[in-house]
């Protein structure tokens, strides 16, 4: 048994999909989506997306980075072991600075790339959307808008009217498979 | 309504003075050189980009991976003599004991530069046309740094224990040195191998998605034009091969806006970073020698002239490797002479930078009045080394020069040519920093000639077969070029474009 | 320690001394035309004439020398201390600029940090392999197994490590003599707190060789000993001392123009010719 994800309305042009995507979001869904094979500047305001948290994961990152290369510097080099190196004193901020630095960005850039799936909730290797049969195209060179089931305004016929008004390519519905 | 032909007479119109002028001069329209030339739709950019490692294997590409894997041979067996008998094999001597190895470290680090240039300093200044180059010039940075990290590892005299560079517990319980620019090397180069690699495969999580969901059709289409029965079970291997290895890396893209909106401001702030980290990477290592005392090392000027020299370089080799790829695919709309003009100009400019450099240096050592730096410089251009000299300055100084002129510029076999010059002006560059300062220093008592063995030459010309076997399994599996990044810098990409019919 | 370059005939017993002292490698003439000597401790000739324009411009013809013996300096603010990045070569309390072989990685970068090069790099492992063989790595003959490698190991001074291949080396101020001599003191003091070295206990290698005493080694924290005397001299000073290295090894400089009106003056040859010239005609 099948059940219904949601609807589908596939489109050939960057400002059509711009335009259906504002329709939508006027029309006051919350659970929908779109799908482009490239980013389309200005569609993440025209979907009411708001900006993106994944820098708060690359300053943690950066912060963890910075405090672990000073530390471990003082820690290696005043407290744990000191030695006498050309007669300069045994800690100083300076000295440790590249490999601080370098630590701020290697752990920010984990972070970042950590925070981008961690919110896209990558890996995930199966999505109800991938059933549909002309998926392949979402990846290259089509456009669609999808409109989830689970929305509360979700009702099938009044979804295929708002797609009709916006003249898709095509509309369908697309199903995933019930979990036994 | 009346217009004069004459401006000046709309100048000193009724009312408006500036309504009349702008009615009146009517500036010429100047469009923008396209990105993508003749038209071609999103389909035709997709289809070109994946088709290379999609279609079967082309007889070049054989015949380039075996000449590779022998050439790659000698850094293997230059390397397993290398650590088994010792650092005597090559032609090192007091007081030159850094040679060939560290000349060639610093070549292949500056030449991965150019490619976190394109990605993300290109990116931070909004220039369209690095979509067409950077997945190549990305890839080209990674191995690069793969081939220049060998160096490091293995000029140590005792290889074995080169893992005491990092700062793990050992049995003696004592730390690294952090105020070795050596230590300082080894945290800059293995984040920029790790960061570089986390910005390259981000990058082409979309494009491995679409190649992910083109396995299919490509499997019927190759599975109808098998005749024999192991062709045909070669081609469901490769099939399933295809579905794991483009889904597992694709991590289940979906094309969802949501998502890219997080992987737009992801690819932002990695581009962010990566740009301060391309300037440290290799200010850390000019640092090996501005932190040293020797006449000639002990420059400030090494920063920036080494990074700038790094950027050169780098897109030296982003041209080797671009113009025939480009040729070889029939690339022509997506690397359109409007790239090469851009990278021929960049050359140009880094080029001339470090023709500054050069001048600098030799202002500031006569200047600077001190004997032994003032000496430094006379011996590198008319010394011992002077014939290495002199290849260095024709190679880096007067060679890009010709990309002022469009003849210059648009002759591909010429840039072709040109790049490799500038290539080896940048190794020449690299080896009169580091042998004539060491060969000829404050004591005349310590003064040496060094020359490389054949242990040192084999070595360094099997990296180059090293880094050819990596680009060409790069080529053969992975997408070419950024093509989702391509098509959203396309004219069709543009969702405030007027005029779309539906 | 401070070497008299007045006193310094440059007869090379320091260069022997310690090679002995040190168990420093006997490379072969291969290697030594390859750059490889081992010797921590060299003599440094350079030639020149009285005329400087000459001296820039060709070959003298007949040369006066100038000698330098030159070893580890054991600068206080050491240029090869800052550059290894491993830690295998740092100044210890005493002023030494020590070695650490077991911590060396090689790297070598000490050796280009260091501006007078005293620095010495195993590039083979040259107590192993047999001098012919040490192209052939692995696949040479083990002396230290073979009856005749055994017998050369008894030559060696038990009290200094052998180094490997893919060890820097240099001078250590023959610290095994200097740390014996404090064992002796602290065993002699028992009880007491006398554990200060006395002044004149113990020679180094190249001091002990050297016929005009003209290398004196000593405490320079007793202004009392006779480095400290030595060092309070005129003539005194660092080589390439800009650098501000602060080499705990200085020099006495040569005198070359002794004052004719002197009591005492004694007229001095500078080249062979006019040392030549100088001695009485035979008949």
């Amino acid at each position: 048994m099948s059940k219904t994800y949601g609807i589908l309305a596939l489109f050939e042009s960057a400002p059509a999909i711009y335009q259906a995507a504002k329709k939508v979001r006027s029309a006051g869904y919350t659970k929908w989506d779109v799908f482009t094979p490239f980013p389309v500047h200005g569609l993440d305001g025209a979907m009411g997306i708001k900006r993106s948290k994944v820098p708060v994961f690359t300053f943690i990152g950066g912060l963890m980075g910075f405090t672990l290369g000073m530390t471990i510097v003082w820690y290696m080099g005043y407290l744990d072991y000191p030695l006498i190196v050309g007669g300069m004193p045994y800690y100083s901020p300076v000295f440790p600075f590249p490999v601080a630095y370098e630590l701020t960005i290697l752990l920010a850039a984990f972070g970042t790339l950590i925070g981008m799936f961690t919110l896209n909730k990558l890996p995930m290797h199966y999505h109800p959307v991938m059933n549909y049969e002309k998926f392949r195209h979402l990846t290259d060179d089509k456009f669609a808008v999808v409109i989830e089931a689970e929305d509360e305004l979700f009702n099938e016929s009044e979804v295929r009217e708002l797609f009709a008004g916006l003249h898709p390519t095509e509309i369908t519905v697309i199903t995933e498979e019930e979990k036994a | 309504m009346s217009h004069s032909s004459n401006p000046s007479d709309a100048a000193v119109g009724h009312h408006g003075a500036a309504a009349a002028v702008l009615k009146e001069v009517r500036p010429a329209n100047m469009p923008r050189r396209p990105i993508v030339e003749n038209n071609r739709d999103f389909a035709w950019i997709t289809d070109k980009v994946c088709g290379i490692a999609e279609g079967k294997t082309p007889r070049w590409w054989w015949i380039a991976f075996i000449m590779s894997c022998m050439i790659a041979s000698f850094t293997l067996f230059g390397l397993i003599y290398l650590v088994s008998t010792g650092v005597g094999v090559w032609g090192l001597r007091s007081p030159i004991m850094w040679g060939w190895a560290i000349v060639n470290f610093v070549f292949w680090i500056g030449i991965g530069h150019a490619g976190t240039l394109i990605s993300a300093i290109l990116c931070l200044l909004k220039q369209k046309w690095r979509t067409s180059i950077n997945r190549a010039a990305e890839a080209m940075t990674i191995f690069a740094v793969a081939c220049a990290g060998i160096f490091p590892l293995f000029h140590v005299g005792r290889v074995w224990f080169a893992w005491w560079l990092f700062p793990i517990p050992n049995h003696n319980a004592i730390w690294p040195n952090f105020r070795s620019p050596l230590e300082w090397d080894v945290f800059a180069v293995s984040t920029y191998g790790t960061v570089s690699l986390l910005f390259w495969y981000m990058g082409m999580i979309p494009d491995l998605a679409t190649m992910r969901d083109r396995t299919r059709m490509v499997f019927e289409k190759r599975y109808a034009e098998a005749k024999t029965k192991t062709a045909q079970a070669f081609e469901r291997f490769f099939f399933t091969f295809r579905q794991y290895f483009y889904g597992i890396l694709a991590m289940g893209w979906r094309g969802s806006n949501r998502h890219w909106s997080n992987y737009e401001m992801a690819y932002l702030l990695l581009a962010g970073l990566s740009t301060p980290l391309v300037l440290s990477v290799h200010t850390v290592v000019s640092f090996d020698f501005a932190v040293s005392h020797l006449p000639g090392w002990h420059a400030t000027i090494f920063p920036p002239y080494f990074v700038a020299g790094a950027i050169f370089s780098g897109f030296g080799m982003v041209l080797t490797l671009m113009l025939p790829l480009r040729a070889l695919f029939g690339l022509q709309d997506l690397i359109t002479q409007y790239h090469i003009d851009c990278m021929c100009k960049i050359c140009l400019a880094t080029g001339t930078m470090v023709g500054y450099a050069y001048a600098a240096e030799f202002f500031i050592a006569w200047y600077g009045a001190n004997a032994f730096e003032g000496f430094a410089f006379v011996n590198r251009a008319f010394g011992q080394y002077a014939w290495a000299y002199w290849i260095m300055i024709t190679c880096n100084v007067i060679s890009p020069q010709f990309f002022w002129t469009r003849w210059g510029r648009e002759n591909l076999w010429f840039v072709w040519i040109l790049s490799i010059f500038i290539n080896i002006g940048m190794w020449f560059e690299r080896f009169v920093i580091t042998v004539t300062s060491l060969a000829n220093d404050f004591l005349p008592a310590n003064w040496d000639y060094y020359s490389p063995t054949a242990v040192d030459i084999f070595t360094f010309f099997g990296t180059f077969g090293l880094f050819s076997v990596l680009f060409l399994l790069f080529i053969r599996f992975l997408p070419l070029l950024a093509f989702a990044e391509i098509k959203s810098v396309t004219k069709q990409a543009d969702a405030h474009a007027h005029g779309e019919h539906h | 320690m401070t070497i008299d370059l007045n006193t310094c005939t440059g007869c090379n017993a320091c260069v022997v001394a310690c090679q002995s002292e040190n168990n420093i490698p006997i490379v072969g003439k291969d290697q030594i035309m390859r750059g490889r000597e081992m010797s921590w401790i060299r003599l440094d000739r350079y030639y020149s004439s009285g005329d400087p324009i000459e001296n820039r411009t060709s070959l003298p013809s007949d040369p006066q020398t100038s000698l330098m013996p030159v070893a580890c300096m054991h600068c206080e603010r050491a240029p090869c201390e800052q550059v290894c990045p491993v830690n295998a070569t740092v100044h210890d309390e005493q002023g030494l600029n020590v070695m650490a072989y077991n911590r060396c990685v090689g790297t070598r970068y000490c050796a280009n940090n260091c501006p007078y090069k005293v620095r010495r790099f195993n590039f083979f492992d040259y107590n192993k392999r047999a001098r012919d063989q040490f192209y052939l790595g692995p696949l040479g003959v083990n002396q230290f197994k073979t009856e005749g490698g055994i017998l050369k190991s008894m030559q060696r001074n038990p009290d200094v490590t052998v180094r490997m291949r893919g060890v820097m080396e240099k001078c250590t101020y023959c610290v095994q003599r200097i740390e014996q001599a404090k064992i002796a003191q602290k065993v002699k003091a028992r009880d007491s707190n006398d554990i200060h070295v006395p002044d004149g206990v113990f020679k180094v290698a190249c001091q002990a060789a050297c016929p005009s005493e003209a290398i004196v080694f000593g405490d320079i924290s007793n202004p009392e000993s006779a480095v400290s005397k030595s060092k309070a001299n005129d003539r005194d000073y660092s080589l390439l001392g800009y650098l501000n290295t602060r080499p705990r090894t200085t020099y006495l400089g040569r005198l070359r123009n002794p004052n004719p009106q002197m009591p005492d003056y004694k007229p001095d040859a500078l080249s062979r010719m006019e040392y030549k010239a100088m001695q009485p005609q035979s008949l």
